[in-house]
């Protein structure tokens, strides 16, 4: 091999490297919080790279936004998020983060609550009286597993969007998704026949979703008011409630405070029932279809 | 299941209605007249029950709120066309708007100060913002200041662009707070703190820095490590208009010196900001921040700051944060020809918030003031905060120290005051990242 041979052969292989990683380039998808970036990661498949602004913990209302995330943002390719004001916090920093791919209606955004029947949509006039309260309605919509569905499409519908190359592997995914669901929505429901019906009580509205898709009954909640918290005579009224209708199960999330649960379980014999809302909020969830089978374990006392 | 639902109360209103039919005929009228009047209000009573029940029904239907039956249905997984689509619900093209009232008392000051041991309103602002293109949005306040007569003045207006024209940066344009050092970008009602940072009062001006005009920003591609710079070119503007600029003493002196950066007219600034997440609930930050110009007689005016902020976020609603800033005020003298007096100042907050409904903390400011006003203030402030909800407050403030300027406050050694705070909210609306 002459000198000239080995440095084509050289630029060869480096432009066969390049074009190999080229090929295998995966799409930069930053989500605003956990459940939305397994669902993004069921979709996208080895294609994409994902990554969550928040961790599985954190409340969604209380995110403080920080420059690191901006960093995550800049290079991302697709921007998933709730929506309904529930992650407002997320427009400073797509405001700061100089990627137009990302930004309200460009090609890789996606608000994954277009679609989704929205519940508890206040009416009339709104004031702060009523509480932390969204005008959009409900924003805890991935709580009921059908609307992980519409949240995947919408997330397909981005992927597509900036790598179109790939539509058909990303609506196979979606469909294999929604297949996943159905059938893990059959099993989640036949395990929760016995509390249909079941009065429970919230500490946040959190729960609506889920427990209008399983059959349970939102008694009351803890918060008199969304955000607000109890005060003495809300708690004793709730408690003497409880204890006349004999309701049995109070259900909050892994990142409440448990002091006035704590309370009401004592005072009435109801069973607390501590669940995570996200991916990851606990070591071994860490997937979205694993977190409706923590939920429903620790419903049924498992 | 509706229809049985609903057959039962409207069956009973059908039967009443008849009943009430016979009662009316000429030979029900010669009945004992007083036994009717109370079964007819017994009637009216039940009747305005199932309707009162009715209309909850159709309330509950129309709001979704109804108790459904679980379902195994899946919605139909449609890819949405356009990324556009997001729950509707509000009234579309209205901009985001936002209300904030933030009253403040001042005790245990000396008489003669104007608001002393008084609880009133100290400023009311809105705020109004809205997505207006794809990388492009407007956000303003107006906002109206007891100290202007609570005439309404345009605190901040701009709209910010992301990679405007393909450029490689983003752009701010309009009347804003200028993003030098941490605390100035950011609202009052957003402070940990009732009152202005005395450095910041200082350098920086009673309100803040504000200017009009234009700036740029760009973010180093930099792994792991978020490196802003920003560079703007500034007019200088105030808050808002205030009620009395200049003054006279009680001995005839003519007041020029006001604190302040002191810069009338053009005001180049720029800031460069770094950031580095230690883990996922830690971050720390540095920053530096310049910007010159001229005083209204000619002297060189350089303001400078550095900052340093440390916080972390040990569960879902604890946060721990450290932030410090220092300014250097220069001022070079040429209407007299004294040479050049440099001022500084600093402060340092530490605060803790254990849960989402309570916040601590301890700030120490000390600093003096712009050539040629004399004077320092040092102090150490106690402050607790307790959240109703998300823009609603109440706070407390005890600051200790001395204080050799009445700038702001009367001049005092070993003074001790008491600040207190509520501020409400109404309506949504987003801050500046800080």
């Amino acid at each position: 091999m002459n000198r000239w041979t080995a440095h084509y052969s050289l630029v060869l292989a480096a432009a066969g490297m390049l074009l190999t990683t080229a090929s295998f380039a995966q799409i930069k998808v930053i989500t605003v919080d956990t459940n939305l970036a397994d669902i993004a990661r069921q979709i996208g498949g080895a294609r994409v790279a994902v990554e969550s602004l928040t961790r599985g913990n954190d409340d969604p209302h209380h995110i403080d936004p920080r420059p690191s995330m901006v960093v995550k943002l800049a290079r991302a390719d697709v921007f998933v998020r709730m929506g309904m004001d529930l992650d407002m916090w997320a427009d400073a920093v797509l405001e700061r983060c100089g990627n137009r791919k990302v930004q309200r209606g460009g090609k890789g955004y996606a608000d994954c609550s277009g679609g989704i029947k929205p519940l508890e949509v206040p009416k009339g006039q709104l004031d702060p009286s009523l509480g932390d309260i969204h005008a959009f309605g409900n924003p805890h919509y991935l709580l009921d597993p059908a609307n992980g569905v519409i949240a995947a499409a919408a997330i397909a519908g981005a992927l597509i969007r900036v790598d179109p190359a790939n539509r058909a592997e990303y609506e196979s995914r979606l469909a294999g998704f929604r297949q996943q669901i159905a059938t893990a929505l059959k099993r989640w429901r036949e395990r929760l026949r016995p509390l249909q019906g079941a009065n429970v009580v919230l500490y946040h509205r959190t729960w609506v979703y889920f427990t209008q898709r399983f059959g349970l009954r939102e008694y009351d909640a803890i918060e008199p008011k969304p955000g607000v918290p109890p005060s003495p005579g809300h708690l004793q009224t709730l408690i003497a409630r409880m204890k006349k209708d004999g309701v049995r199960i109070v259900l909050f999330e892994t990142f409440r405070d448990r002091r006035y649960a704590d309370r009401i379980g004592r005072e009435t014999g109801a069973r607390l029932v501590v669940a995570p809302i996200a991916v990851e909020a606990e070591p071994d969830v860490t997937s979205y279809i694993g977190l409706f089978d923590r939920i429903v374990g620790r419903l049924l006392g498992s | 299941m509706l229809h049985s639902r609903l057959s039962m109360p409207i069956m009973a209103l059908a039967a009443t209605l008849t009943l009430v039919a016979v009662r009316a005929t000429p030979a029900a009228a010669q009945t004992d007249g007083k036994s009717e009047i109370s079964e007819l209000r017994k009637i009216i009573e039940d009747q305005q029950k199932l309707i009162q029940q009715l209309k909850e029904r159709v309330e509950a239907l129309e709001s979704g709120r109804t108790k459904k039956e679980p379902s195994d249905e899946l919605p139909p997984a449609e890819i949405p066309a356009t990324p556009f689509e997001r729950a509707s619900g509000g009234a579309a093209f209205m901009p985001d708007l936002a209300v904030i009232g933030n009253h403040r008392g001042t005790f245990f000051v000396p008489r003669g100060y104007d608001g002393r041991n008084r609880f009133e309103l100290g400023e009311l602002e809105i705020a109004l913002q809205q997505p207006l293109y794809t990388g492009m949005s407007f956000f303003a306040t107006l906002a109206a200041g007891s100290d202007a007569g609570f005439g309404l003045g345009i605190e901040e207006a701009y709209a910010s662009l992301s990679r405007p024209f393909k450029a490689p940066f983003d752009a701010v344009i309009g009347k804003r707070r200028l993003q030098f050092g941490k605390l100035n970008p950011l609202h009052p009602h957003a402070w940990r703190h009732v009152d202005q940072p005395a450095p910041i009062a200082a350098f920086l001006g009673e309100e803040g820095l504000f200017g009009n005009g234009s700036s740029i920003n760009y973010t180093l591609p930099i792994a792991n490590l978020f490196a802003n710079v920003e560079v703007g070119l500034w007019g200088s503007a105030e808050a808002h208009a205030h009620a009395e600029e200049d003054h006279d003493d009680d001995e005839g002196h003519h007041h020029h010196a006001h604190p302040g950066v002191g810069i009338v007219g053009d005001m180049p600034a720029a800031r460069v900001w770094l950031s580095r997440a230690l883990g996922s609930s830690t971050e720390i930050e540095i920053g530096g921040s310049h910007a010159f110009g001229k005083a209204d007689n000619g002297d060189n005016i350089r303001l400078t700051g550095a900052d340093f902020t440390y916080r972390t976020y040990p569960s879902a609603f604890s946060r721990l944060q450290l932030q410090a800033e220092a300014f250097w005020h220069n001022r070079r003298d040429r209407e007299e020809g004294t040479g050049s007096h440099t001022r500084s100042g600093h402060y340092v907050l530490l605060s803790y918030a254990p849960d989402k409904y309570y916040e601590y903390g301890i700030r120490y400011d000390n600093t003096r003031y712009p050539w040629p006003i004399e004077g320092r203030e040092q102090s150490l402030s106690l402050i607790a905060t307790q959240r109703l909800t998300e823009a609603t407050l109440a706070r407390l403030q005890l600051k200790l120290g001395d204080r050799t300027s009445d700038i702001y406050l009367p001049a005092r050694k070993g003074f001790t005051e008491v600040f207190l705070q509520f501020i409400w909210g109404a309506g949504s609306h987003k801050h500046p990242l800080q």
